[in-house]
């Protein structure tokens, strides 16, 4: 958006002119079909992947994670969920089955080492971070602050948007697009917008950035950085607080974590299935009676 | 949980700290030659 502020606002060669309202109306929707289409999916999803493993950002993201989690308040809230995963009714199923697995250790952690194995196996890894990386790219997309970013990624515009040789060029494309005339102005619009900033096009250039190695490394290196900061700490941890006490996210975190202790362990079948007692999410108790036991 | 992560999002491009970090950073994507091409590629080859 901001390269096409650039170069509609500058001045072009008088026989090409567009119409700069018009165009911003038509590439915001070019803009929302491109970030859809599958190679930017792709490209983006390998883009944060990669940053969650880089050795910088993981190191000061463990490091982030101790303090949350010597954080007295935040504990309270946490530990909450793991007392309302405790009180459901799934919950007596799995815990008599942990109990027989733990041969006589804590069967907190017995339960907690199971989670950790399944939340590593890579069905739950990729459908956890497409979960993720969805949920980040609908928040920034919704965040106008990027739009100080992007002019901060592309400082040389002027330079770039008055480059006579490169107005000329655009202005005969344009011109040779329009069956070899000068265009008017809502015509060089259209096509420049149809052309120039074709889903297509712009898909190819995210997808060329989320894949540059140049900007991944300085991506993580910022994000190392500012991981580091005790301002950001603080405001993590007000942050997933707030987040903790989230009645629906905290039901949902319940829900989670008895979804992801159920495969792993030998649950008594129910008789009209093969599936293992309370392996759904509508499990109650009035369906207990048809587990074998 | 979008908006919150929004409002962390803000907050970070507020922060002075972070955005001191986040300014030098971009300022060297941006002169990163490899990205340079990608945006002129864009500007250019349609």
């Amino acid at each position: 958006m901001v390269l096409a502020v650039a170069w509609l606002a500058c001045e072009r060669p008088e026989d090409v002119r567009v119409d700069f309202q018009r165009a911003s109306l038509q590439i915001g929707p070019n803009m929302r079909a491109a970030v859809q289409l599958p190679e930017v999916r792709t490209a983006v999803n390998g883009l944060f992947s990669g940053l969650g493993t880089d050795p910088a950002v993981a190191a000061a993201a463990t490091h982030l994670g101790e303090q949350l989690r010597r954080d007295r308040a935040l504990s309270a809230s946490l530990s909450a969920v793991t007392a309302g995963a405790a009180r459901s009714p799934r919950m007596a199923h799995i815990y008599t089955a942990l109990l027989k697995e733990a041969h006589g250790r804590n069967v907190g952690q017995v339960a907690n080492e199971k989670v950790q194995a399944r939340w590593n196996q890579p069905e739950v890894t990729t459908i956890m971070r497409a979960e993720e990386n969805e949920l980040l790219q609908n928040a920034l997309a919704a965040t106008p602050e990027l739009d100080e970013l992007a002019s901060l990624l592309v400082p040389d515009l002027d330079a770039l948007f008055t480059d006579k040789q490169r107005l000329r060029a655009w202005g005969r494309r344009l011109t040779a697009l329009d069956g070899n005339r000068p265009p008017a102005a809502a015509k060089a619009t259209e096509l420049y917008v149809q052309t120039a900033w074709a889903p297509a096009r712009i898909a190819a250039l995210v997808a060329g950035l989320a894949n540059n190695a140049a900007l991944r490394q300085e991506l993580a290196s910022t994000l190392a950085a500012v991981l580091a900061l005790d301002s950001v700490s603080d405001e993590l941890r007000r942050t997933v607080a707030e987040l903790a006490a989230d009645p629906e996210l905290r039901s949902g975190a319940e829900t989670l974590m008895l979804d992801m202790l159920e495969p792993t362990l030998d649950l008594p079948r129910c008789k009209r299935s093969s599936a293992p007692c309370g392996a759904t999410r509508t499990w109650t108790a009035a369906s207990d009676s048809s587990c074998a036991g | 949980m979008d908006r919150r992560i929004r409002q962390l999002v803000r907050w970070l491009m507020r922060d002075p700290s972070a955005a001191r970090i986040v300014r030098y950073r971009a300022g060297r994507i941006a002169a990163d030659p490899t990205v340079k091409k990608l945006f002129v590629d864009f500007l250019d080859g349609w």
